[in-house]
C-alpha cells in the first residue's frame, strides 16, 4: 500500500453511493443536507479557478476564456511538451554613435531543459525583452473565415428577425391594445416576462429594415493539387526534421510535418473544481481562490465524516472454513461515534464470495483528538470492550472482530454489510437556537476484499 | 489495508532525542547542514547532500532506501551556487528516487525510482507516479499527479489527500519498529 | 420560441466532432479547435487504453462518453457544461445508439442547455461559402462521399467504403511483419519474431512521418505487379529506407517500398472495381443528371487522411485517368474536375463548419433543447437534414 499514488482508487474497501456505484471512501462526499453520499458522477462539477501550473498565477474565468485558457506569460516545448526556461544571452550590436565599437545588448530566447529544444533551431529571431514579445502565428485564412462568419451571421439574424415578424403580426394587436390601456407599466412587465416584447435580438436591426445581406465571394476552386516532390523518391528522409502526430495536433491551427516549423505554444491552463450536490445544489467542495493553497472553504469529503474501514492482513482463509478477521473502524469526527452492524439484504451489483458473522452489540468508537495524535499521548479512555468482539482499540481507532466463511475454492473473498453510524448534524441547526444538534443515523453498504482464498491443497 | 509492521534491525538506526530514525549506513554528507525536525525517517542506504548546501526536513518523513536529497546548482557567469532544499511535513520519498528540487511541500508523495530535476518545486499535496522523469525547474501544483518522461500532469488527486498522508506517514512512523537489541540512542 | 432564446448572446457554445479515430473540440466562432485528441480513455489503475468508439453494451459506451466528455470539458475547454449549448458534428453513417447515447450523457449527467446535432459534411460546406459539391470524407474506418446539392445531401447517392486510415495500418502491418528486420545492436531479427513491438502508436507515427501517397504513373506500374501478376523488376525503383528507432535501442528497417505501397491499399479497385477515387465519380452517377457537372466542379475533400503527402494530387490524377475509361466516359461527359479548399486543415474542417453554426443567433430555435429531450425521453428525428444547410 502506499500513500496517496494507489490509495485512493484501492478496490479493498468498498462504499455504495447514492447512485448505486461503488467506490472508495477518498473518492466520496457527504451531502449534509440529503444525508447521502455521493460520488465524482453523481455530483456537479464546475470550473473554479483557472490557474497556469507553471507561474501558479490566478486568472479570472472570463480573461482565461478571451485567452483561449492559455498563459500569458509560460511557453510549453512543442517538441516534447515541457515548460520552457526563458535564457538570456549579449549581442554586440553595433554603437549607433560610434559605428566601430559595438556595444553589448541583452537578448532572450527560449530553450527546452529536456529535450534542449531552443528558438533558435527554428530560427526564430531572440527578442530584446524577456517576456511580452512572443507574439502568435497568425491563421493565414482568418481573413475568409471571418468574412464567412459575418456573412452567416447577418443571414442568421434575418432569418430571426424574419419569424419574430411573423410572430408579431399575430399577437401585436393585442398586446399594443394592452400597452395602450397599461398606465402602470404592468402589462409590459408581464409580457416582458413571457419574453414576447424583448424578443427583439438586435437593437441596430430596425424591425422595417430590410437586412442587406451581399452576397460573398465564390470559394475559389482549383483544377490541380501540387504534385510530390521528386527528392521524395530520392532523397533519404532524416526522421528527426519530421513532426510527430502530437506535435502536429498540439498545433491544431498549423500541423507542421517539418520540424522546423514548430513553434512555442502558450502553457495550458489548469482549473481547480468545485462539487456540488446534483439534488440540493448545496457546495460539496470548494477550493480556496489561491491555487497554491490547499485548504478548503468547504470539504464535505466523506472521510471526515464516516468511520473509515481498513482491512488487517488477514491469515489463512479456507473454503467453507470460519476465520476470524479483524477490520478497523477510524472515527474521522470529534465526538464519540456509536457503529452498528446490519447484515446486507439484496443484491445492489456487488460480488459475494463469503458468509459474514456480524457483532450483535452497538460498538462506541472514540473520538479523534488531533493534539493527542502529535503529542504521542495515550489519551485516557474508559470504554468496557468486551475482547470477543473487540481486537484492540487505539485513540480513534477500534480493531473489530468479524468471522468469515469462505464460499468459494478460488478468487477473491468478498464480504458484504451494512454499517450503520450515529453522526451529530451540526449544520442543519441554527445558531441562534440553542438546540441541541440533532443526531441523525447513517447506513452505508460497505463491501470489503479479503485477498484470494488460500488454496485447500 | 491496514499498514503492517516493518521491522528493522535495532543497532541499524540512531533514533534522536526528537524521534527521527536514521539509518547508520545512510550517508550525511555535511550533517551540520541538515536539520530533520523529528519523527521522520532516513532510510539505509540513502544519500543527504548537506555539504552542498542547507538540506531541511519536515517531521514525520520517510525517506525510502537507495533515495538521494541533494540541493540543486544554478550557473551563472561565474561559477554554479547551491541553493537550500526544503522538504516539508508528511512527505514520502519511495525507493531508489533522487530529488534535486528547491523545494519539496508539506503532504508530499514521490513514487520509486523518479528523477526530480534541479530546482524544480513540488508544491504541497502532490504526487509523482513511479518512474517519472521531472525535468529541470519543473512546477508541480497541488492536488495534481505527475507521470512519465518528461513528467507531466496527467490526473488529480481527491480532496483528502492532506489527511492521507497524514495518516500515512505516522503510522507508518508507528509501525516501523526495531528488533533485537542493540544501542539504540 | 422559448424563452431560452436569452442565453444566445452567450458565446460559450462547446463544438465536438467525435472521430473515430481522433476528437476535435472547441469553442463557436473560433477558428480552430482547442484540440485535437485521440478517442481514447486511459485507465488511471491498469493504465490500459481504452477506445471511446469499443463498447459491448450501451451502459459500457455511456461510461466512454461521461469520462471522455469530463476530460474534454474540464482539461481542455475549462467551460462549465451544464446549461450551455452545444454542437455536434456527426457523420451521416453515425450509429443511432452512439447519439442516443451521447444526448443521454450530455442532458442526463451534464446537463447541458440544448444539443445541435448537425452532419459533418454539411457543416463542411459552410466552411467554403457555396452550398453544393461533392463531399469526401476520408477518415479512420471509412472513406464517404456524399453529393450535397443546394444545401441538403442526396442520399440515394451516398458511396463508403471501408477502407482508410484503418486499413493503412493494416497493410502496413501486413508488410512489415512479412519482410520487417528489427536491428538491435549487431544483432538481426525478423519483425515477425516479435510482433508485439508493432503498437497503433508505431505503425501511425510511420504512417505520418515516412509514408506518403505515390504518383500515378508509378503507382499503375506497382498495381501491374502487386495485383495483376507482372514481373517484380517492373517495380520502379522504390524510394530509400528508413531506419526507424523504437523502444528499447531496437531499430525498425522500412523498406521503401512500404513508405510507397501502404497507401495504395485506398487505390486499389477490389473486385467490384471500387476503389477510393472510384467512389467519387460512382456518386456523381448516383446523382441526378441536372447535378453531375456542378458537382464534379465543387470537390470538397475532408479527413485527416486526406493530409498524406500526395493524396490530393493522386486523387485528382485518377479522375482525369477514370473518366476516360469506357466504364465512366459512356455515362459521364465530363472532362474536368474542380476542387474546393476549405480555409482550414482538412482534418477539423467540418469543426470549422460547426463552429460556424454554433456562433449564429438561430441556433437556439435548430438545437433540441433539455426541456424538449426530458419531455419526449429520446432524440427527435428532427435532426433532419433540411434544417441545417444554409441558414
Amino acid at each position: 500500500m502506499a500513500g496517496t499514488l494507489s490509495l485512493p482508487d484501492s478496490e479493498v474497501v468498498q462504499y455504495l453511493c447514492a447512485c448505486k456505484k461503488w467506490n472508495s471512501i477518498y473518492r466520496l462526499y457527504i451531502c449534509r443536507r440529503c444525508f447521502k453520499i455521493r460520488c465524482g458522477d453523481c455530483v456537479l462539477h464546475e470550473v473554479d479557478s483557472p490557474y497556469c501550473p507553471n507561474c501558479l498565477e490566478n486568472m479570472p474565468s472570463a480573461e482565461a476564456k478571451l485567452k483561449k485558457n492559455r498563459c500569458t506569460n509560460c511557453f510549453d516545448c512543442p517538441s516534447c511538451g515541457h515548460t520552457l526556461t526563458t535564457r538570456a544571452t549579449s549581442q554586440m550590436i553595433p554603437n549607433p554613435d560610434d559605428p566601430g565599437k559595438s556595444t553589448p545588448k541583452k537578448m532572450y530566447y527560449l530553450a527546452c531543459g529536456f529535450c534542449r529544444w531552443t528558438t533558435r533551431d527554428v530560427a526564430i529571431p531572440d527578442k530584446p525583452i524577456a517576456s511580452g514579445a512572443w507574439e502568435d502565428m497568425e491563421n493565414p485564412d482568418a481573413a475568409r473565415i471571418s468574412t464567412l462568419l459575418e456573412h452567416y451571421q447577418l443571414l442568421a439574424q434575418k432569418e430571426k428577425v424574419e419569424k419574430e415578424r411573423k410572430k408579431y403580426s399575430r399577437r401585436r394587436s393585442h398586446l399594443m391594445y394592452a400597452a395602450s390601456m397599461d398606465k402602470y407599466g404592468l402589462v409590459s412587465v408581464a409580457a416582458k416576462r413571457k419574453g414576447l416584447i424583448s424578443a427583439g435580438p438586435n437593437p441596430t436591426i430596425k424591425e422595417n429594415e430590410e437586412i442587406n445581406i451581399k452576397t460573398i465571394k465564390e470559394a475559389v476552386t482549383v483544377e490541380e493539387f501540387p504534385p510530390l516532390p521528386d527528392e521524395i523518391f530520392t532523397e533519404p528522409i532524416q526522421l528527426t526534421k519530421k513532426t510527430s502526430i502530437s506535435q502536429r495536433l498540439a498545433m491544431s491551427e498549423f500541423q507542421p510535418s517539418e520540424a522546423v516549423e514548430l513553434y512555442p505554444r502558450r502553457k495550458h491552463l489548469l482549473i481547480r473544481r468545485s462539487l456540488r450536490c446534483k439534488e440540493c445544489e448545496h457546495n460539496l467542495s470548494k477550493p480556496e481562490f489561491n491555487p497554491l493553497s490547499i485548504k478548503f472553504k468547504i470539504q464535505l469529503i466523506a472521510l471526515l465524516y464516516i468511520p473509515e474501514i481498513r482491512v488487517v492482513p488477514p491469515g489463512e482463509l479456507k473454503y467453507k472454513k470460519d476465520t476470524k478477521i479483524v477490520l478497523t473502524f477510524s472515527n474521522p469526527v470529534n465526538t464519540n461515534t456509536k457503529i452498528q452492524f446490519i447484515q446486507a439484504e439484496g443484491n445492489e451489483g456487488e460480488k459475494v464470495t463469503a458468509k459474514i458473522e456480524l457483532p450483535k452489540k452497538e460498538l462506541v468508537l472514540a473520538h479523534r483528538d488531533v493534539p493527542a495524535m502529535y503529542a504521542d499521548m495515550p489519551a485516557q479512555q474508559d470504554f468496557k470492550d468486551d475482547s470477543s468482539v473487540v481486537s484492540f482499540r487505539k485513540a480513534n481507532k477500534l480493531g473489530i472482530i468479524f468471522k468469515v466463511t469462505p464460499l468459494v475454492q478460488e478468487g477473491d473473498v468478498k464480504v458484504c454489510f451494512v454499517l450503520k453510524h450515529d453522526y451529530l448534524n451540526t449544520a442543519a441547526t441554527l445558531p441562534s437556537e440553542n438546540e441541541e444538534p440533532e443526531i441523525v443515523w447513517l447506513e452505508h453498504r460497505v463491501t470489503v476484499n479479503l485477498g484470494p482464498v488460500t488454496s485447500s491443497k | 489495508m491496514e499498514l503492517v509492521d516493518t521491522f528493522y534491525n535495532n543497532p541499524e538506526y540512531i533514533e534522536t532525542a526528537s524521534g527521527n530514525k536514521v539509518s547508520r549506513s545512510s550517508v550525511l554528507c555535511g550533517s551540520q547542514n541538515i536539520v530533520i525536525s523529528g519523527k521522520s525517517i532516513i532510510m539505509t542506504d540513502c544519500v543527504i547532500r548537506g555539504d552542498l548546501a542547507n538540506v531541511r526536513i519536515g517531521r514525520h518523513s520517510v525517506i525510502s532506501r537507495k533515495a538521494v536529497i541533494r540541493p540543486p546548482f544554478k550557473k551563472f557567469a561565474k561559477g554554479v551556487a547551491f541553493f537550500p532544499l526544503h522538504v516539508g511535513d508528511h512527505v514520502f520519498i519511495d525507493e531508489g528516487s533522487i530529488v534535486n528540487a528547491a523545494q519539496v511541500g508539506s503532504y508530499v508523495h514521490i513514487g520509486k525510482n523518479c528523477v526530480i530535476g534541479r530546482r524544480c518545486v513540488l508544491k504541497d499535496c502532490c504526487a509523482i507516479a513511479d518512474n517519472t522523469v521531472l525535468p529541470p525547474e519543473t512546477v508541480v501544483p497541488p492536488f495534481t499527479v505527475f507521470s512519465g518522461s518528461p513528467g507531466q500532469f496527467t490526473s488529480e488527486l481527491p480532496e483528502c489527500t492532506q489527511d492521507l498522508m497524514i495518516d500515512f506517514t505516522m503510522s507508518y512512523y508507528q509501525h516501523f519498529k526495531p528488533v533485537g537489541k542493540g544501542k539504540g540512542k | 420560441m422559448p424563452l431560452y432564446e436569452g442565453y444566445t448572446s452567450d458565446k460559450n457554445v462547446v463544438i465536438f466532432d467525435f472521430g473515430a479515430a481522433y476528437t476535435k473540440c472547441g469553442v463557436a466562432g473560433e477558428m480552430c479547435p482547442r484540440c485535437i485528441i485521440p478517442s481514447q480513455l486511459k485507465d488511471q489503475k491498469t493504465g490500459k487504453i481504452k477506445q471511446i468508439w469499443e463498447y459491448n453494451t450501451e451502459d459500457e459506451l455511456y461510461e466512454n462518453l461521461k469520462d471522455f466528455l469530463f476530460i474534454l470539458y474540464f482539461r481542455h475547454i475549462l467551460i462549465n457544461p451544464k446549461d450551455r449549448r452545444m454542437v455536434v458534428c456527426e457523420s451521416l453513417l453515425c450509429p443511432e445508439i452512439f447519439r442516443e447515447t451521447l444526448a443521454k450523457v450530455m442532458f442526463k449527467h451534464y446537463e447541458v442547455g440544448s444539443v445541435l446535432f448537425s452532419p459533418g459534411h454539411l457543416t463542411a460546406m459552410l466552411t467554403l461559402g457555396t452550398n453544393t459539391g461533392l463531399v469526401m470524407d476520408v477518415g479512420y474506418n471509412e472513406t464517404l462521399v456524399i453529393p450535397i446539392y443546394e444545401g441538403i445531401p442526396v442520399i440515394k447517392a451516398l458511396q463508403s467504403l471501408p477502407v482508410a486510415s484503418k486499413a493503412i495500418h493494416q497493410r502496413m502491418k501486413e508488410m512489415l511483419l512479412s519482410n520487417g528486420k528489427v536491428k538491435t545492436g549487431n544483432e538481426e531479427y525478423s519483425l515477425s519474431d516479435k510482433p508485439e513491438l508493432l503498437t497503433e502508436e508505431i505503425l501511425e507515427d510511420i504512417k505520418v512521418r515516412c509514408c506518403f501517397t505515390t504518383k500515378w504513373d508509378r503507382a499503375k506500374k506497382i498495381h501491374d505487379v502487386t495485383l495483376y501478376g507482372a514481373d517484380i523488376s517492373n517495380l520502379p525503383s522504390p524510394p530509400p529506407s528508413v531506419h526507424y528507432p523504437l523502444d528499447g535501442g531496437s531499430i525498425l528497417v522500412i523498406d521503401g517500398t512500404i513508405r510507397e505501397q501502404v497507401c495504395e491499399v485506398m487505390f486499389e479497385q477490389d473486385n467490384e472495381q471500387v476503389s477510393v477515387t472510384t467512389l467519387l465519380l460512382d456518386a456523381i452517377i448516383q446523382s441526378p443528371i441536372d447535378m453531375r457537372v456542378e458537382l464534379s466542379q465543387n470537390i470538397v475533400i475532408l479527413g485527416g487522411t486526406a493530409l498524406l503527402p500526395g493524396f490530393l494530387h493522386r486523387i485528382q490524377m485518377e479522375l482525369l485517368d477514370l473518366i476516360k475509361q469506357p466504364r465512366y466516359s459512356n455515362v459521364l461527359a465530363l472532362k474536368k474536375f474542380r476542387y474546393h479548399q476549405a480555409p482550414a486543415k482538412s482534418n477539423y474542417t467540418s469543426w470549422l463548419g460547426g463552429s460556424m453554426i454554433g456562433s449564429l443567433e438561430t441556433l437556439p430555435s435548430k438545437s433540441v433543447s433539455r426541456d424538449q429531450y426530458t419531455e419526449s425521453g429520446k432524440l427527435s428525428d428532427w435532426c433532419n437534414l433540411a434544417t441545417v444547410g444554409q441558414s
